[in-house]
């Protein structure tokens, strides 16, 4: 049985990037508290013997209480013999004492890594603390000595520490910190400066990301692709069978390789948002605007879950779990659907490129505006008690500079995952439908004449008559776009492309992308986090709000496409306003009434 | 005095939290009776205050909970 060490420490001090550098693993890390939501687990072999890490979310105590650290808490509980790897940092060690004396007095075995981050200890301040604590410790960059560490852990025996700590004493013989106040934080959480720094970076990474950077990677690989295609296309036609060539074309090029040729944007776009996070500059949003996110039931670590919904709304929906208020917590899952995750984004580009040309940009920027503040009046509904604060503390990180290396690895392996994702279940689904497309009603394969796919959605085309896109390329890819939202691009590929929708039909059938339900892995997350019924009423409010948005969205853009916009945005941001009015007149009422009774 | 009453830039020390669930979770975070607490920032917007060398963003509901005690000089 391999030997199983816990991997334990407050939040942000290093654990899972330990962990990664020990069993070679790829687990996200980031400048902030909350990244690691569950337990991970792997075991290597280390000269002949196994041993197995467990790297479990950061605690502050063993008192804490959100959903993440509960399951630190449950885990020690149950696994009290396991020795643990206590990893604190090294610039602010004595705020990291109070779960070492908590799991010190409780009996576990431990041994301590102290992680060189910003000031590292001198030797003497080492002695001390070994001194001081009686335990094995250890100064590592935790990034890297990875067989230093593996040497060091296999041969040190954890212990229990004999006599009671206490943190009131311990905290007077420890090292303080010697960081000063960093004008730049001055800066960054100013009220007004704050926020206009926050929406530069933003525009600045979509600017990078889907401006001349990211699209010039882009047709890099659409023109390789393109070319590969061809080569691969006229040896096809040599067989002259003419299925064959269609499925070439038609699945795996115009499905499969349409997808694809977004990635690199993508790649770019996460590289730069983890960035971001290893700078440490979220937590900092999360502080800025947590005062704005409390009015709408949100708090400001409802950030780190909406930065991730931008790259997918599944593992956005689990990082809820470091919000600690329950309300706070399904407000911003019901937020979440609402910020276009990253499949969608490849959609936005491919039909405005190819119906708008050079204007797209400006309206897939109107779109996910639009579905913002429309998700803020959703969440505006919702509130139970309109203008009721939770407490809130959150802890703002150091900034630091960020390793180019880390970031562009974590993004490579969202998109290696995503572009499996694609592969497996892109084309499955496109097969099918391709099958069904080409099977007639008198069930003849490519008989010609109206196919089976055809004559189904026809008749779930009608309901989309009052939106303007009852068409049956727009049903069976909205219907795919469930399974997985790369879906949608295959099908339109699968349908010959989408040229022939009207400008006023393709923002119409994209603001409904946008807001209609999210894909099947997301509703079970949200099922699993939060219930069934709560998964259900999200997924029949997403729909019902994809509709009547896209329906006023396409009655109004029939005078102008501008007042189409104007008309969604103004109409949700004055329902918003008169629900506070009219709540806060219903609250005052009601005391007025509890006062006279 | 609360924490929502006190001076930005001013050296102070902790001595409660007024509600009992926060003040288990505030020791959590380094916020033990007698221990300095250093107001960063201030404002409707919330609080920054430093604790232990780590940072934290607070906001007026718990600042208003928050009791602390100017820091006596000439220690």
């Amino acid at each position: 049985m391999a030997n199983r060490f816990l991997i334990v420490g407050n939040p942000n001090t290093g654990k899972t990037t330990l962990f990664n550098n020990l069993t070679g693993a790829h687990e996200k890390t980031a400048n902030y508290s909350g990244v690691t939501v569950a337990e991970k687990r792997k075991v290597v072999n280390f000269k002949g013997r196994e041993i197995e890490f467990v790297d479990l979310p950061g605690i502050y105590s063993l008192s804490s209480l959100s959903e993440d650290e509960v399951v630190t808490k449950n885990y020690l509980t149950s696994h009290k013999t396991d020795p643990i790897v206590f990893v604190c940092s090294s610039d602010d060690i004595r705020k990291n004492m109070i779960l070492f004396t908590e799991l010190a007095n409780s009996g576990h075995k431990m041994v301590v890594v102290v992680n060189k981050m910003g000031a590292k200890l001198k030797q003497e301040e080492i002695s001390k603390l070994n001194q001081t604590l009686a335990v094995p410790i250890i100064q590592a960059d935790v990034r890297k000595q990875k067989n230093e560490l593996l040497e060091w852990l296999s041969s040190s025996v954890a212990s229990v520490i004999s006599k009671r700590l206490n943190f009131d004493t311990l905290i007077k013989i420890l090292p303080t910190s010697v960081e000063k106040v960093k004008k730049l934080d001055g800066l960054l959480l100013h009220k007004i400066w704050g926020k206009f720094i926050f929406f530069a970076v933003f525009i600045g990474v979509v600017i990078i990301s889907y401006g001349k950077i990211g699209s010039g990677l882009s047709d890099a690989l659409e023109t390789y692709l393109l070319g590969f295609a061809e080569i691969v296309g006229n040896w096809l036609a040599g067989f002259n069978i003419v299925w064959l060539e269609d499925f070439w074309y038609k699945v795996i090029i115009g499905g499969v390789g349409q997808v694809l040729i977004y990635l690199p944007q993508l790649a770019l776009m996460l590289t730069l948002l983890f960035m971001l996070e290893e700078i440490g500059y979220l937590p900092r949003v999360a502080s800025l605007f947590n005062y704005n996110l409390e009015k709408l039931g949100m708090n400001g670590k409802s950030v780190f879950s909406l930065v991730m919904g931008v790259g997918c709304t599944t593992s956005a929906m689990l990082v809820t779990r470091n919000i600690g208020s329950t309300r706070a917590r399904k407000s911003t899952a019901s937020f979440l659907p609402f910020i276009g995750c990253s499949a969608k984004l490849p959609i936005f580009l491919f039909v405005t490129q190819m119906v708008l040309g050079g204007r797209g940009v400006l309206y897939i920027g109107l779109i996910y505006l639009s579905s913002i503040i429309v998700g803020g009046v959703y969440l505006s509904i919702i509130q139970k008690e309109s203008g009721e604060q939770d407490f809130f503390i959150s802890e703002i990180p150091k900034l630091k500079v960020p390793s180019l290396k880390n970031c562009v690895s974590r993004a490579i392996v969202i998109v290696l995952d995503l572009f499996k994702k694609i592969v497996v279940s892109v084309f499955l689904s496109t097969t099918i439908l391709w099958l069904l497309l080409n099977i007639s009603v008198d069930f003849k394969f490519c008989g010609g004449g109206v196919s089976l796919l055809e004559m189904i959605s026809q008749y779930i085309a009608y309901l989309f008559i009052p939106l303007g896109i009852n068409r049956c390329d727009v049903v069976v890819s909205l219907f795919a776009g469930l399974i997985a939202k790369e879906n949608i691009i295959s099908v339109m590929g699968l349908f010959g492309g989408m040229e022939s929708l009207s400008t006023i039909q393709a923002i119409t059938f994209l603001i409904f992308v946008m807001l209609y339900a999210p894909c099947i892995p997301s509703i079970k997350c949200t099922r699993c986090e939060f219930g069934k019924k709560f998964a259900l009423k999200l997924l029949l409010v997403q729909f019902l709000i994809a509709y009547i948005s896209s329906f006023v969205f396409a009655t109004f853009a029939k005078i102008s496409l501008i007042l189409g916009f104007v008309v969604l945005i103004f109409a949700s941001i004055l329902l918003l306003v008169g629900i506070r009015i009219l709540r806060q007149k219903f609250r005052k009422t009601s005391k007025t009434i509890q006062n006279l009774a | 005095m609360k924490l929502a009453d006190v001076k930005s830039g001013g050296e102070y020390t902790y001595l409660t939290c007024n509600d009992e669930t926060m003040r288990v979770n505030l020791r959590a975070y380094g916020f033990f009776e007698g221990v300095d607490v250093v107001v960063i920032s201030r404002g409707k917007y919330g609080y920054v205050v430093e604790v232990l060398g780590g940072r934290f963003s607070i906001n007026q509901k718990l600042a208003e909970a928050i009791i602390l005690k100017e820091k006596s000089r000439g220690k």
